[in-house]
């Protein structure tokens, strides 16, 4: 069976993923002991774009959150938005988004159809932290006049709870994938 | 003119319509039949949205496998979910939307907006957000967002099972007063005068078919 | 419509073009970025008054500034140890501005405007294999998703702390994300009804 609106289902599924990230921005934080940071459910929505809906469309899901962001709707989490998040030193962070997706979304493809935790999980960091540091400290050295090292530790107080939210995706994709078999990375 | 030749859907393993052969060409069909019994299937094979796995479905002369883009121009769909439909900010620009898709020059957009916000008396709408439209408001948007394309063929599939009785009611009445073949699947089978014909589906099969009162007639009293 | 950061005003910095204002904070991120406390001294001028002739009060740039302020101490204070207490000064002086700017006109500009201004940058981009008006399709479609997955999100922590389990996260966004991708589905099919065509 072939059905016409399955060419249509992709281009809505991005609309869709950008909608998505900004509601988990929403989420209640996950209480996690030790760590100051609080950690906020939108990157979790960068690693599952990428793992549900592979590269091109994760990247484009992500580009068009960050698009809505630009536009002036407070869509990040904490009610920011606007140009000015793009301006502070941690914006490489939140550029840094469509990349992860599509780096996470390139290894998903791969083990699709041979999905397990694990190999969900790699993939979500991957993206949702090789990739977000390798924008993030950087950029956070160069706006803020750190070295690479320095921006690095000042960037770990994320790590933790960045690891739980792979974790999280790589559950989360497992169960999707199987309760929605339509959708394919 | 609608004609299904010997049509089967499949869904991987699942056979959702089988051995389906017949001619649509009353003004009014209902279709009617329990949950699962193929109706979805059944409505979407008439605007080429899904397209059979064995044999042929062809609309004013076109095959919906070959001209699905074409069909869809000569078919208009309502569905169930008065969410799904609108797309756009507010009801105008939702109307013009589908026009445009169309490929209907600009200057030709608001009058036919107009036009057919005026023949659902629903010209009041023009200017109010999507979202914040009741269910029942909404539906008849949609049904405006069909018509507005002006189809040759309107197929709705349970347009009213998310509506309370008396919105319901409402869309059928409206529903009644067009000027097109209107082709429905539906529950509220106690909302279908005026129809001429009703086919009753079941486990992917045409069970009943013939005059709508004697079809319902006898479905109602199987489900008793 | 969902709320933007966007505050109702009818100042002659509203009034301004879209794209004059993207223009002008381009323009000044370079001179911020390169120049030195002369130039940070200019463009903070200009932006105060421009920021009080539009008449929108302190509170756009609080909001903007305030997630900030834990990062842009410790910078301050990494730099006052790495170098001195006025380059550490100048430094998030510089951000603190950047921020400004950016603030301002987010703050004068409304979403439909950016969004115009967008459609017309991305025109040309066509021949490169962007399509601006799919770009702004499929913004708009975003736009009218987020309300409903905020719906969506609500209803089903709704329905786990009936269920005792309001503590997992995976039970909070696995029927968000199937019910997001169903609604989503449908739309295509409506969609495809209505005679679009995806690029």
């Amino acid at each position: 069976m072939r059905a016409a609106s399955d060419t249509f289902r992709g281009p809505v599924r991005v609309a869709v993923f950008a909608a998505m990230v900004a509601a988990l921005g929403v989420l209640p934080p996950i209480p996690l002991p030790v760590i100051p940071v609080p950690i906020t459910a939108q990157t979790l929505g960068v690693m599952l774009a990428g793992l549900l809906l592979g590269p091109r469309r994760g990247a484009e899901a992500l580009a068009l959150f960050l698009l809505l962001v630009a536009l002036g709707f407070p869509l990040l989490a904490g009610g920011r938005g606007g140009l000015s998040v793009f301006a502070g030193p941690s914006a490489g962070f939140l550029i840094a988004y469509p990349f992860a997706a599509a780096a996470t979304g390139w290894a998903s493809r791969r083990v699709w159809t041979t999905y397990a935790f694990w190999r969900g999980f790699a993939c979500a960091l991957l993206g949702g932290v090789v990739v977000v540091y390798a924008f993030g400290i950087p950029w956070l050295a160069t706006v803020g006049g750190l070295t690479l090292a320095q921006a690095a530790i000042g960037s770990a107080v994320f790590l933790p709870g960045d690891l739980v939210k792979a974790i999280l995706a790589a559950v989360i994709a497992g169960i999707v994938r199987r309760g929605y078999p339509a959708l394919q990375p | 003119m609608i004609a299904l030749d010997n049509v089967k859907v499949r869904y991987g393993v699942r056979v959702a319509l089988t051995g389906v052969s017949t001619t649509l060409s009353e003004r009014r069909i209902a279709i009617i039949g329990d949950n699962g019994s193929g109706k979805s299937t059944f409505a979407r094979l008439l605007n080429g949205l899904i397209i059979p796995t064995v044999g042929r479905v062809s609309v004013l002369g076109l095959d919906t496998a070959r001209d699905g883009a074409q069909v869809r121009r000569r078919v208009g769909f309502v569905f169930q979910n008065p969410e799904s439909q609108l797309v756009m900010p507010t009801v105008a620009e939702d109307l013009a939307f589908g026009l445009k898709a169309h490929g209907v020059p600009a200057g030709e957009r608001a009058a036919r907006v107009e036009a057919t916000l005026q023949q659902l008396g629903a010209s009041a709408l023009r200017d109010r957000a999507c979202a914040e439209l009741s269910g029942g408001e909404k539906q008849l948007v949609a049904l405006a967002g069909a018509l507005v394309l002006a189809p040759d063929i309107l197929i709705c599939d349970e347009p009213t099972a998310m509506l309370d009785l008396r919105r319901a009611r409402t869309f059928m009445k409206v529903l009644a007063g067009l000027p097109q073949q209107v082709i429905v699947v539906t529950h509220h089978v106690d909302l279908l005068a005026g129809f001429e014909r009703a086919i009753l589906l079941a486990e992917g099969r045409v069970v009943e078919d013939g005059g709508a009162a004697d079809v319902i007639a006898r479905y109602v009293a199987a489900s008793a | 419509m969902m709320r933007a950061v966007y505050t109702p005003g009818d100042s002659s910095v509203h009034r301004v073009s879209a794209a004059a204002k993207l223009a002008f904070l381009a323009a000044t991120a370079v001179a911020v970025a390169a120049g030195g406390p002369n130039a940070l001294v200019v463009v903070a001028v200009i932006v105060a008054a421009a920021w009080v002739r539009a008449g929108i009060g302190a509170r756009p740039l609080f909001q903007s500034l305030r997630p900030m302020a834990a990062i842009l101490i410790a910078i301050f204070l990494a730099q006052v140890w790495l170098r001195d207490v006025p380059g550490a000064a100048l430094l998030v002086a510089k951000l603190a501005v950047l921020v400004a700017v950016a603030a301002l006109v987010s703050a004068t500009t409304k979403v439909s405007d950016m969004l115009e201004t967008l459609e017309r940058v991305l025109a040309p981009l066509r021949r490169v294999g962007v399509n601006a008006e799919h770009v702004a399709f499929l913004t708009v479609l975003a736009i009218r998703f987020v309300p409903a997955l905020f719906r969506i999100g609500a209803e089903v922590r709704e329905a786990q702390r009936a269920r005792g389990l309001e503590r997992s996260p995976v039970a909070a966004i696995v029927p968000m994300l199937i019910r997001a991708l169903r609604e989503g589905d449908d739309v295509a099919e409506a969609l495809a009804a209505r005679g679009w065509a995806p690029r």
